[in-house]
């Protein structure tokens, strides 16, 4: 049986989807029933990829012949929505820097803190940590001696204050230093 | 001054095949494209081979009924674009890391179809077609023209002229695809 025009329509129809939903049931049904019919939607099916396989090739060589004229000039500049890159892919070489010079004045500062500095030599001997100079006067002997002493029920209060006295005035204890104004204020 | 001062103009443009409207599509946008390809190993032939595919998937759903662009167009080809580029780079077994420049829609693209030995045959029949039939089926089925418009475009009397050699072109393709052994069964 050759398949006439209309059917052909009919085939064109459903392979476009344009049938309505009785005539696609009744479409389908004859699917079913039809060998011939079935073989020829089926070929129909192929034909029509294959032009249109050809058409997009045809569309695409007229899409570079019409945009082959326009000079890069005119196309609109692109300013991106996004950043593109992240932060750490953006700035990676200034990190990089960054924990470079980090890292030597660490490096710096651990080697600097503790010197290497040559013993002083004083006189024959050299100077000894007991040697240091005591800067400060004991307070004993200057001020607090002077003073009347006050007398007081709690003789323990004013002997702890007289051991704290000391205990500041005692050399390489820097709370002395901020004794020695007022120490100089008073003689 | 571009002949379309809107989007919505533009796209009617660009579902009639006209050749301005993609000239507007590639002024206005294919510097972004270039912009994810080369920035994502590619070059500046991939950019222009990648917009042009971008367009005749556009061109081939503007085509469709249904079809409505749900964002702008300039979302769509990005879209499209970078799933497209992103395919070809993984069929070229490229692990790069993909940098992105606008926000990422997640588009369909309609997959492209494997060709067989069948396809290739019934090609290169459609291609042994008389000029004016391949014409016509190009017409009717790729560029979806009425049959008014055809009779008009290849001068046929009317549109029942046109539809009568519609069924005639078939039948030639299908005679002459028939004349090849390797095409029995099909």
């Amino acid at each position: 049986m050759a398949i006439d025009e209309n059917t052909y329509e009919l085939i064109d129809r459903y392979l476009q989807d344009l049938l309505s939903a009785e005539e696609r049931t009744a479409f389908e049904s004859r699917l079913e029933q039809d060998s011939e019919f079935r073989e020829e939607t089926g070929w129909m099916k192929k034909a029509v990829g294959v032009v249109n396989d050809l058409g997009r090739d045809i569309l695409k060589k007229q899409i570079s012949a019409a945009i082959s004229g326009v000079p890069s000039s005119a196309l609109e500049k692109y300013r991106p929505s996004l950043n593109g890159k992240s932060f750490l892919q953006k700035w990676w070489w200034a990190i990089t820097c960054g924990a470079v010079v980090l890292i030597a004045a660490v490096l710096l500062f651990l080697h600097f803190r503790h010197p290497a500095i040559p013993e002083k030599q004083t006189g024959d001997r050299p100077l000894k940590q007991q040697d240091t100079v005591n800067v400060v006067p004991p307070i004993k002997d200057s001020v607090c001696d002077s003073m009347p002493e006050r007398k007081t029920d709690n003789a323990s209060s004013g002997s702890a204050r007289d051991d704290e006295y000391e205990k500041r005035a005692k050399p390489g204890n820097r709370s002395s230093n901020r004794l020695r104004p007022r120490q100089e204020e008073m003689k | 001054m571009s002949a379309y001062n809107s989007e919505t103009e533009l796209l009617a443009g660009l579902r009639k095949g006209e050749s301005a409207a993609f000239r507007r599509v590639y002024v206005l946008h294919y510097n972004m494209v270039r912009h994810l390809v080369i920035s994502n190993s590619g070059r500046e032939e991939d950019a222009k081979d990648l917009f042009q595919e971008a367009l005749v998937v556009l061109f081939g759903q503007l085509s469709g009924e249904a079809f409505t662009l749900s964002s702008s167009l300039k979302t769509w080809l990005y879209a499209v674009c970078r799933n497209k580029w992103l395919k070809q780079l993984e069929k070229n077994k490229r692990n790069v890391r993909f940098t992105d420049f606008e926000p990422a829609e997640n588009i369909s693209v309609p997959a492209e179809k494997e060709v067989d030995e069948h396809h290739s045959l019934l090609r290169k029949s459609l291609e042994q077609l008389g000029v004016q039939c391949r014409k016509l089926l190009l017409l009717f089925y790729y560029f979806h023209k009425s049959m008014d418009e055809i009779a008009a475009e290849l001068h046929y009397t009317n549109a029942d002229n046109a539809k009568a050699q519609k069924y005639k072109c078939l039948q030639k393709l299908k005679s002459i695809y028939r004349q090849n052994p390797a095409a029995d069964g099909h």
